[in-house]
């Protein structure tokens, strides 16, 4: 009797248990500050007067590549701390990876900080590829596009590492430091692919949503190249899973959410013929994403950073060319992205060798913006400026990094 | 006779004994460090992590070679086997990119992968009773969150098992397709 019930009673118990473990997350809502402190923001992040200013950042290595940029907030994930906010000074963290070359077993991840009025404080490694293998109890090839995304009280740290073959072969690995990017806790792989784990790879920032998870934007390379959407929990455990669909191969989604549901998000073309910006929307906070028409934006197969300003508009930097991405601009669009004009150059050369590329893009809690991009393959550079200078920026032509 | 006596000799009864021998001096080479070294990152670092049914199902092969025979022959037939690689092989292309639907996201929220598990275990209860306290235990594991992933569709099976599965066919089908030429 107990044999022949057996297989039959161990299922039920697996099941149940696999029932009261299971995830059943709540029906996704994309966080927004509420009205008072929106309309704070606002006032305050408009009240800044015009101003353009860039620095580089330290160049440790000879090459820097895929630099990610946060704002370091002051307060816990249950109890966001208005009042220290608004005390203490503004304080960046940005992340990229540099080596001797891209793809070299020598890249590891750098880490450098930003207070208000001070300069870059020296670049410090936070993973090398040694520390990595041995966090991870595998072999890892290369390391590459560190991400840091910021919540009161904690910073999470995305980064991709390959064991074998090229980037389409890559995982995503997350550690989060909870003094302001000090200390990293040792990192830990997610899962996303059944296929060896196989090509899921992140670069642009997440979208907190109402419950503490967080919808994080990534592309898969291999087979297909297409961006897909994450959601996390707190500790990182993965909920769901979207892809985007596109008619084309698309990389590397920049997601801005406009509300509660409504997200659009901004996708480099990595398709053949002429490319311009791909364009992906979601009316329902992330669960499914519907492919919209390419914006009327060059895009030379070249990652592009969005992020929606407190004025209401969007912000996108790109490389707006055909060919290369010898030109760095800023463009903006008040109508939720279905038109956009060009603010101002960034930065430019005539030679197409030449590379401003890998832009990211954050508004600080003051509503300073801050610009991040690699420089010649050879450091990163930073240009911080305001919305009164969007407003009234000059020769949009001229480029406004001057030599 | 002592119980050891009899376990060790009924493990190391030929002809499995080759096998079981080079499975194991695998694992020797692969899981002992020498020096700095240990293989086994090196395997990782490609296969990732394996699924419980992998594992139970190497453990079985290893250790208890007639049970896994007699269980191949009764619930894993040639037909069944190559269903499944089949299917393996159907999921993994969809879930790499090539069609419009990605099977594998339904594992984060395995609601429906679970309702069809229970409806095939209600159907085949009489008939397949390795098979469902298998998935049993992969169920067990996966409430446990026994390996790295989030997604059930992790504990079931993986390319390793798809490849093997494939592996198992090759020998039946070459038969077949030969006695078919002689007739």
């Amino acid at each position: 009797m107990l044999n022949r019930w057996f297989p039959t009673i161990v299922f039920a118990v697996g099941l149940f248990a696999s029932i009261l473990t299971a995830t059943l997350p709540e029906r996704p809502q994309f966080s927004q500050p509420d009205k008072s402190a929106a309309g704070l923001a606002a006032t305050q992040a408009a009240a800044l007067p015009a101003s353009f200013a860039w620095s580089d950042l330290p160049r440790p290595t000879p090459s820097a590549h895929a630099a990610t940029l946060a704002d370091v907030l002051p307060g816990t994930r249950l109890h966001v701390a208005h009042a220290e906010q608004d005390l203490e000074p503004v304080h960046l963290v940005a992340a990229w990876f540099g080596g001797s070359r891209e793809g070299a077993a020598d890249v590891s991840l750098y880490q450098s900080d930003w207070y208000a009025n001070a300069s870059w404080m020296p670049a410090r490694e936070i993973m090398t590829r040694e520390q990595a293998q041995r966090e991870l109890g595998r072999n890892i090839r290369k390391l590459g596009n560190p991400l840091i995304v910021s919540e009161p009280g904690r910073l999470h740290l995305f980064f991709v590492s390959v064991s074998y073959g090229g980037w389409a072969g890559s995982a995503i690995n997350r550690s989060t430091s909870t003094d302001g990017g000090k200390y990293w806790q040792p990192s830990q792989r997610i899962v996303t692919s059944p296929f060896f784990n196989l090509s899921t790879l992140v670069r642009n920032p997440g979208t907190w949503l109402t419950d503490g998870s967080l919808g994080l934007p990534v592309y898969h390379e291999f087979v297909n190249k297409h961006g897909e959407w994450l959601r996390l929990d707190p500790e990182g455990r993965v909920l769901a899973k979207e892809r985007m669909p596109m008619p084309r191969a698309t990389l590397q989604p920049a997601v801005v959410a406009l509300d509660s549901q409504h997200a659009v998000a901004a996708l480099r073309d990595a398709g053949p013929g002429e490319n311009q910006v791909q364009w992906s929307e979601t009316q329902d906070a992330g669960r499914r994403w519907h492919a919209g028409s390419a914006r009327t934006i060059p895009n030379p197969n070249s990652a592009v950073a969005m992020i929606g300003l407190r004025d209401g508009s969007l912000l996108m930097a790109c490389n707006p060319i055909g060919g290369n991405r010898n030109q760095l601009s800023l463009l903006r669009s008040t109508d939720q992205g279905s038109t956009w004009t060009l603010v101002r150059i960034v930065e430019q050369s005539a030679d197409d060798k030449d590379e401003f590329s890998y832009p990211t893009l954050i508004q600080d809690r003051t509503g300073a913006i801050h610009l991040v991009y690699t420089h010649l393959r050879q450091g990163i550079r930073h240009a911080r400026f305001t919305q009164a200078w969007l407003n009234n920026p000059g020769n949009p032509n001229v480029p406004a990094v001057s030599k | 006779m002592s119980l050891p006596d009899t376990l060790y000799l009924k493990l190391m009864r030929l002809p499995y004994i080759r096998a079981r021998l080079i499975v194991l001096a695998i694992a020797a080479v692969v899981f002992i460090p020498w020096g700095e070294l240990i293989v086994w990152r090196y395997v990782y670092g490609f296969i990732n992590d394996l699924s419980p049914t992998t594992w139970i199902m190497l453990f079985v092969w290893l250790g208890f070679p007639d049970a896994f025979h007699y269980w191949v022959r009764e619930e894993l037939p040639l037909k069944r086997r190559l269903i499944l690689c089949l299917s393996m092989l159907f999921f993994y292309v969809l879930a790499l990119g090539s069609g419009p639907v990605d099977p594998y996201a339904y594992g984060y929220q395995p609601w429906i992968i679970l309702a069809v598990m229970t409806a095939w275990v209600v159907w085949r209860n009489r008939t397949a009773p390795c098979l469902i306290l298998l998935l049993g235990v992969d169920l067990a594991v996966y409430a446990l969150h026994g390996i790295a992933s989030d997604n059930l569709w992790d504990y079931l099976f993986d390319p390793v098992l798809m490849i093997v599965l494939g592996i198992s066919l090759i020998r039946p089908l070459m038969s077949r397709r030969k006695i078919r030429t002689q007739s």
